[in-house]
Order: structure tokens, then C-alpha cells, then sequence
């Protein structure tokens, strides 16, 4: 057996390693438009802060490929897949395949404005953009889009002595993720660090001679030497368009729950796809790591034969700010928007959390200042708990003996 | 549930055909360690004890799954395990009162009764007709004749 | 394959197991250094160790962005390389059993890796609640102890 994975990425690589698990024999060939192994993601913020050295983003080097017995072929752009005669065509050459896995992920957005390609615009999305804005040398910062990734580029930057902005075009910082009490918890923990928030401002051009001078939004005007753009992200999906696969209405690669394209024997995973959500049953685009992971597993165990289903996304992401964890799990109001929500909140000197729930079903949590019962949480967002289910567990001897790890969440309810 | 496992721990002789049926329909090989049914045995009381799912209204292995890979259906009152998401913790082995959720080393995935679709083999071989699959009323009214039969005796 | 059961009829929440483990582990005497947690529930009186069950498709090697929880193949443990832990602690959120402990220290996430197969907690544990017992074993004798023995009480009865 013959299996083409387009993609070197956490779901490229999590494919062929789930592949191995089942088949140590069959073929695996790996595309990548990259030169390089497979790097976290997640691990550049800190890396860019200066906690890890570069190198160690880096998951794999080139022989630990090797020993997996996954022939690599990167820096080969795949220029077509004609998946009618199940081959692609990448440098001249054709391959065929059995089980063809999508793993392209996603990458920045940079809007197309004034002066957003002069020097000194960066993303952060690869180590090699670490080392590009190590060598810009920059001073004054300004990111822009406060989600994770900007609030933690933020962090980094201003861990290394930089003077960093945020602006963010939504009302609260990490709009995706937080509501608007908790994010102004994290607003005033980013203030602490001396890290100037701008909301509600859209950016409008990048203003310079050779490189960035200023930053002008609709409200003022930002001098800095660098920018980084942390606006978002977009799902790969030119190559499975021109293949004529299903793209959906959210931008991602359009699969079922056993991670099938709307083609047999090809699989998609990661970034690149969109899944349905487990709390709405909704198509979402999860733009996360552990989303991810688990697609590649699944579309892995699928491609070998299985037919596992996928349980859908949850969104799960914690960040450490001047110390303080901050954690949101599932969905924000935003996310929930239609539904008729619950909300659960209690607010102390160092503790702020919220619980939503949507039909007694537990949806959403966000807390800040403590990571304590989150896990119990993300479990019941996962199976579906109801808040008089976790309360009949809760209050029942029996039960919680057998599930102790109830006990700390006890609070929440 | 309209229809349960039924077991007559007086008929039951301890000969594990159940067990070797399960194993062999599920698993395809004999082997008691993998079947879904355990005997437990008492030798010294000559007492065999069979043990099986009995698909509780309020499973305490459904509350216990922390990935939500045991479901009880509403509709049919089965409980089922779904293997893609069993993460293979072992929670559900610990938690059930009966000692019925068992455990493939081998998968790395729990497994239990599923009463094979509707028609459980280890009834069908059963051979002391200590097992029976009968609606619920039925087993009842066996028992309650038999009671009443013993009360009659006595009195 | 050989795991550490606990009877939590006898767990009294000494915490002796956890100062072994810290000792052991981060030659620390310090329950927050404990590869082994109690949970204690004071509205019922309850003390339940809490550890690694090392699942055979662990939720935190999911969610590793380092990759570097993994399955190892001969003892069928839940390890990691710790010295390539950068402490995001997304592990810690997806064990279901928050048994993902972070060391203040080495500010790196770990779990119970049974002392190489002489797990400590055991061996100190004052009252007994704690045994390292083969699996498939403390499932017979939970059958045996609780269900069986109950059916064959209640018949004797009859």
C-alpha cells in the first residue's frame, strides 16, 4: 500500500506516525513545501522570547524520518493531484497512490494595504521568522489582532526589552475566545506588563520610506519599526480546490466525520479542513494543535481500514500572562450567538471565571488566574455534560469516589 | 430495556461454554480472559456466579468515561463503547459495580456486552438454561412461581 | 501489565505516599512536588489517590505541542522527555485526571512513571490502601469481592 501525505506538519507528521502504528510495512511518502523538519508551532512564542533557544521548536531532524521509514521528498512543491487516476504531480514526476492524506495547514493573513510588504512586516509561523525579526532588531513593535498568537508574540517581544503594541479591529482582546469581562481581566494583566491595548481600531496602511515608520488605523497613529501581523490564519486550500475537492463555506477542505474528502481515498486533516464542533455540531474551522493531532489519528486509522468517527472540535487554549494563567475552553457568547445561554460567574481579587451553558449543556468556560478543575471541564465540554448531570455526580458519594477528579470543580457548579 | 440477560445462579454448573462462545463470536478465539460474560466461581460453596452487563438505567460507566466513549441509548437502553474514542484509561473496569467492563491489552481499548446484536450466543449455547434472554416480566414471574412454590412447601 | 490499584475504603489521606514520591522523585519533601495527588472531598470524607493511569491512547499525547509524551513500547507507559518541556501545560488540561503534574522547579509538566516498575507510594503506604497489582488480576477480584460474593450472601439468605 501506497500513502501520499501532502504536508509536514503537526497532522502530516501524527498521520504517518498513527499510519505506523497499524502497518510498519506500507509506503509512505511525505511532500513538503518546506526544507525543513517538523516544528511546534506553539513553541515559537517562546522561542521568539528568548525561554528556548531556536532549535529546540524543531520536533524531528531528517533521521528520525528516516527511521520511521518516511521517504521525505521537501522543497517539492506538489503541483497538481489528478484524483481520478489517483496520482499527483509534483517536479515533473508522477506518483501514484492508494490513500492520499491533505495535511496543508494554514497560513497568515496579511491584508492587502498600504505598505504591508515594506521591510519590517513579520508574521510568526515558521522558526525561520524568529530569525528574521532577530535580524530586523526591532524596537517599537506594533502587533496586530490580539488573539493567542498576538498576545503571545506580544508577551515575547516585550519579554526581549521591546516597546509592543496591540491593536485588535473587535471590542476586547482575544475576541474568539473570551467575553468581554474576562477579557478585560487579561487587557489589564497585558497593561501591567506595559503592553499598550488599542480596540476597536482598524488598521488602515503601514506608513514608511525603506521600511516601517508608523502604523495609522482609523483612530491615530502608531510610530514604530516593526509589525507583526498576527490577524488570523487561512486554510491552505488552493491545491484541493484545483483538485476538485468540496471546499466548504468557512474556507476549509470539506470532509465527513471519518475525515473522508468528498472523493474516495483521499483524507484531509488539520488546519487545512473543516470540522464540525462539538458543542453546536456546526462547521467550524479549528485552527488548533490538539484539533489537529486528532484529525490526522483518526484520518490515519480511517485510511488503514478503520471507520472511526470523529467526535468534532473543542477549542481549548490556555496562555500564561505576568504569571497568571488564563484559560478558555468550547465556545465564548460570540461562539454561542442564537442560543439561549446560562452564565456562571464569580469574581474575586485574583480569580475570575465563567461557565456557559446552552440548554443545560455545558458550552464554555473561561478562567483567569487558575487552572485548578479546568480539566474536569474540558471533560464534560467534550462528553457532553449537563450542569445537572455534573451536579448529580457531584453531590452523589458513590459516584465521585469513583471519579475524584470531580472534586476540584465542585466550585463551579 | 424490554428484554435482559436473565441468570438462574442455581442452574448454573460453571462450565464457561458461555465464556468460550463469547470470546470465539467476538474475538475469535477461546480465551474466558477476553469474553464479555465472566464466571465467577465458587468452589467450596459450589456456587458459579455469571456475570454480564446489566445495562443500568444510570450506568456508572457512561458517568465515569472521560472521553465520552461510553453511551447509553436513550431509545434501545443499550450501552455501547466506541472504540475511536476510548482513550483506554480503564476507568469504566474500576467503576462498574459488577466487575463486567473488561479490558483488551492487546487493543489497548476496553471492551463489554453488546449482546450481540440482539440475539446474545451465551444464551443460545447455554445448556443448564441458567442463561435466558427474556422480556423482564417473564423473569419476573418465573421467579415470583418459584418463591411462591418454595413458600407452599415450607408452609 | 502490572498498574497501581487503590482501595479508597482504606485511603485515610496520610499523604505519606506523596512526601515518598517528592523524596523519590525531586528529592524534595513537598506534596507539591507529588507525582501522586489526593483529592480530598470534605463534604463526604473522601481521600482518593490520584495518578498517572497511563492510557493506552493518552489525550495528552494529543495535545503535546512538543510531541514529547509518548507510549513506550515494551512497559506500556505514558513517559516524556521532560528536557524538551517548554511548560505550556496543555497536558495538564487534557488529563482527564488532572494527573499532570507541573514541577515547580524544572517548570516542566511530568507524570508517575512507576519508579522504573518499583513504584515508592506503594511500598511506603501505612495503611494499605495502595497495591501495585497486575490488572486483569484486580479486575477478578473485584468480581469475585463485589458481585459475586454479594449474589452468593443473598442466596444464602433464601
Amino acid at each position: 500500500m501506497r500513502i501520499l501525505i501532502i504536508g509536514n506538519g503537526a497532522a502530516g507528521n501524527q498521520a504517518a506516525a498513527s499510519i505506523r502504528k497499524y502497518s510498519p510495512e506500507c509506503e509512505i511518502l511525505m511532500f513538503a513545501r518546506e526544507y525543513y523538519s517538523e516544528y511546534s508551532a506553539c513553541a515559537l512564542p517562546d522561542a521568539l522570547a528568548g525561554w528556548i533557544p531556536i532549535n529546540k521548536t524543531y520536533l524531528k531532524t531528517l533521521a528520525d524520518y528516516e527511521q520511521q521509514k518516511i521517504k521525505t521528498c521537501f522543497g517539492q512543491e506538489v503541483e497538481n493531484i489528478d484524483i481520478n487516476n489517483q496520482c499527483l504531480e509534483a517536479g515533473d514526476k508522477k506518483y501514484g497512490y492508494d490513500c492520499l492524506i491533505i495535511a496543508t495547514g494554514s497560513r497568515p493573513i496579511i491584508p492587502p494595504i498600504n505598505g504591508s510588504l515594506l521591510k519590517g512586516n513579520f508574521v510568526l509561523k515558521t522558526p525561520r521568522d524568529i530569525e528574521l525579526i532577530m535580524e530586523h532588531k526591532p524596537g517599537r513593535v506594533v502587533v496586530v489582532g490580539a488573539g493567542n498568537i498576538g498576545v503571545e508574540t506580544a508577551g515575547a517581544l516585550r519579554n526581549r526589552g521591546c516597546d509592543v503594541k496591540i491593536v485588535e479591529m473587535q471590542d476586547w482582546v482575544m475576541p474568539l475566545l473570551y467575553d468581554l469581562k474576562s477579557a478585560n481581566r487579561i487587557r489589564s494583566l497585558l497593561e501591567k506588563e506595559n503592553i499598550g491595548v488599542f480596540t476597536g481600531e482598524r488598521v488602515i496602511e503601514v506608513q514608511g520610506e525603506q521600511r516601517v515608520e508608523r502604523l495609522r488605523t482609523d483612530q491615530q497613529d502608531l510610530e514604530c519599526d516593526t509589525v507583526i501581523w498576527a490577524a488570523g490564519v487561512k486554510p491552505n486550500v488552493e491545491l484541493a480546490r484545483q483538485a476538485g475537492l468540496k471546499i466548504g463555506s468557512l474556507g476549509g477542505i470539506e470532509v465527513d466525520k471519518y475525515m473522508r474528502c468528498t472523493h474516495p481515498g483521499v483524507f484531509a486533516c488539520g488546519d487545512c479542513v473543516q470540522s464540525l464542533n462539538v458543542i453546536t455540531g456546526k462547521p467550524s474551522l479549528s485552527l488548533l494543535w490538539s484539533s489537529a493531532k486528532r484529525q490526522a489519528d483518526l484520518a490515519a486509522a480511517n485510511c488503514m481500514g478503520q471507520s472511526y468517527e470523529y467526535e468534532g472540535n473543542c477549542s481549548v487554549v490556555i496562555e500564561e500572562i505576568m504569571g497568571i494563567p488564563c484559560i478558555a475552553i468550547g465556545l465564548n457568547l460570540q461562539g454561542l450567538n442564537g442560543y439561549e445561554v446560562e452564565v456562571i460567574e464569580q469574581e474575586s481579587q485574583d480569580l475570575y471565571y465563567r461557565l456557559l451553558a446552552v440548554n443545560d449543556r455545558i458550552a464554555g468556560y473561561q478562567c483567569i488566574g487558575s487552572l485548578d478543575g479546568a480539566s474536569s471541564i474540558f471533560t464534560m465540554i467534550k462528553k457532553g455534560t449537563s450542569l445537572s448531570e455534573a451536579r448529580r455526580v457531584l453531590l452523589n458519594q458513590g459516584l465521585i469516589s469513583t471519579m475524584a477528579w470531580y472534586i476540584d470543580s465542585r466550585r463551579y457548579f | 430495556m424490554d428484554k435482559l440477560i436473565f441468570i438462574d445462579y442455581h442452574k448454573c454448573v460453571g462450565c464457561a461454554t458461555c465464556e468460550m462462545v463469547c470470546s470465539m463470536v467476538h474475538e475469535d478465539i477461546c480465551s474466558p480472559a477476553l469474553s464479555r460474560i465472566r464466571v465467577v466461581r465458587y468452589p467450596t460453596e459450589a456456587f458459579n456466579v455469571p456475570i454480564t452487563c446489566a445495562f443500568c438505567e444510570s450506568p456508572p460507566c457512561v458517568s465515569v468515561c472521560p472521553s465520552g466513549a461510553i453511551t447509553k441509548n436513550a431509545d434501545s437502553g443499550d450501552v455501547a463503547i466506541n472504540p475511536a474514542l476510548c482513550i483506554g484509561c480503564r476507568q469504566c473496569v474500576q467503576a462498574c459495580p459488577f466487575g463486567h467492563a473488561n479490558f483488551s491489552l492487546d487493543r489497548g481499548t476496553a471492551f463489554k456486552c453488546d449482546l450481540c446484536g440482539g440475539s446474545p450466543q451465551c444464551v443460545e449455547f447455554c445448556w443448564t438454561e441458567a442463561l435466558q434472554y427474556v422480556p423482564l416480566d417473564r423473569a419476573l414471574g418465573g421467579k415470583r412461581d418459584a418463591a411462591a412454590r418454595n413458600i407452599l412447601k415450607s408452609g | 501489565m502490572k498498574r497501581i490499584a487503590v482501595n479508597i475504603e482504606i485511603c485515610d489521606g496520610c499523604g505519606v505516599c506523596q512526601l515518598v514520591c517528592s523524596a523519590q522523585k525531586a528529592g524534595q519533601w513537598h506534596p507539591s512536588f507529588s507525582r501522586i495527588i489526593i483529592k480530598r472531598d470534605e463534604e463526604f470524607g473522601l481521600n482518593v489517590p490520584i495518578f498517572c493511569m497511563h492510557c493506552s491512547n493518552p489525550p495528552c499525547e494529543t495535545f503535546c505541542v512538543m510531541n514529547l509524551i509518548y507510549k513506550d513500547h515494551d512497559s506500556d507507559l505514558t513517559l516524556r522527555h521532560e528536557d524538551r518541556c517548554i511548560g505550556c501545560r496543555a497536558c495538564e488540561i487534557a488529563c482527564p485526571f488532572s494527573a499532570a503534574i507541573m514541577d515547580p522547579i524544572s517548570e516542566a509538566v511530568v507524570n508517575c512513571d512507576l519508579c522504573g516498575g518499583d513504584p515508592q507510594c506503594v511500598k511506603y503506604c501505612p495503611a494499605g490502601a495502595l497495591a501495585f497489582i497486575d490488572i486483569s488480576e484486580a479486575a477478578d477480584k473485584k468480581r469475585r469481592q463485589t458481585a459475586g460474593l454479594q449474589i452468593l450472601e443473598a442466596s444464602r439468605k433464601l
